[in-house]
């Protein structure tokens, strides 16, 4: 199920080879940091909470059967460790907002506006736009479009049904149109 | 919303959480992540003796106390005198005292404390100097 490279990386760890620890960290540390980060929403606290994930993966790894994907194991650990902080500061993490129904055509027109825009611009509209989403829903659109995870793992790692992750990501996408939608209008007509 | 409209939506999500990409932690994240495991590493306890030794001392001990109490009798004794002359007949391994029942159930209880908090304060020492 695992890589096959982080096969060979792992056991030189459970070896004490700690330096090959350092090639686990380096593929996966910007995924972890972006799942802390979208629950955070501060970089300094996330950071803090990524290092505390790899520290932990380093002292679990010898539990780690490979029935699981490394990566899923790691994410899971990564989503456990903030809600666990999250619970410590007694913090909100999601919120509920409407969904409105997007028309025909709606989604072709967007994309050619988004398009449009210059690379620059268009990654920090998105990124907006991605991060005015509740915080669950952020990283199920990580996780699914961006990690191409199956729902199955992404069920494993959140905990949350099937079902519930179908509607979230149906939800989230919506959402996160007219977030975009809502950001790119306005520069367009500018232009 | 048509199912062809939800593709294109699907589609296009997809594309755009793409395009956005990851973020990423400071350049020192990873020197931090080895720095922190080094440092625990060195309040690591190390035994000197490897716990399989140990088990197989413990499981020498075990058979010896075994083999004395219930398999060696004096006939046992007697015979390996005679076969290879060894006079043990002569010798007196008696200890010369009684140990009291009482006095030996307080030693096993006081050893078998004194075992246990060593446990203990090993565990607290390592947890403190961690």
């Amino acid at each position: 199920m695992t890589d096959q490279s982080d096969h060979i990386y792992i056991q030189q760890v459970l070896k004490g080879n700690t330096n090959a620890f350092s090639f686990l960290v380096k593929k996966y540390q910007d995924m972890v940091f972006s799942i802390a980060v979208k629950m955070f929403k501060n970089r300094e606290e996330a950071e803090d909470v990524a290092q505390e994930v790899f520290i932990k993966c380093y002292h679990s790894l010898i539990t780690y059967k490979g029935d699981a994907k490394f990566s899923s194991w790691l994410y899971r650990i990564t989503y456990n460790a903030c809600l666990d902080r999250i619970k410590v500061y007694k913090r909100e993490f999601t919120t509920t907002e409407l969904i409105e129904h997007i028309h025909e055509g709606e989604v072709e027109l967007l994309e050619n506006g988004v398009e449009a825009l210059e690379q620059k611009e268009r990654n920090a509209i998105i990124q907006k736009a991605i991060g005015q989403l509740p915080s669950d829903e952020q990283i199920l659109i990580l996780l699914y479009y961006f990690e191409a995870l199956p729902l199955k793992d992404i069920a494993e790692i959140t905990g949350l049904s099937l079902d519930n992750i179908k509607v979230k990501l149906f939800r989230s996408r919506k959402k996160l149109f007219k977030l975009l939608k809502s950001n790119v209008e306005p520069i367009i007509r500018k232009a | 919303m048509s199912f062809e409209e939800e593709k294109k939506l699907d589609d296009f999500t997809h594309k755009i959480v793409s395009a956005a990409g990851l973020e990423s932690p400071s350049a020192n994240f990873l020197d931090g992540v080895l720095s922190r495991i080094r440092k625990e590493q060195r309040f690591v306890y190390k035994p000197l003796i490897k716990r399989n030794v140990l088990i197989g001392i413990a499981a020498c001990l075990i058979a010896l106390i075994a083999l004395a109490y219930n398999f060696v009798d004096d006939s046992f004794l007697r015979g390996l005198s005679d076969k290879y002359d060894l006079k043990l007949n002569e010798l007196d391994l008696s200890i010369g005292f009684a140990i009291p029942n009482t006095l030996m159930t307080i030693l096993i209880i006081a050893f078998t404390l004194i075992l246990i908090q060593l446990f203990i304060v090993k565990r607290l020492y390592f947890k403190q100097l961690k």
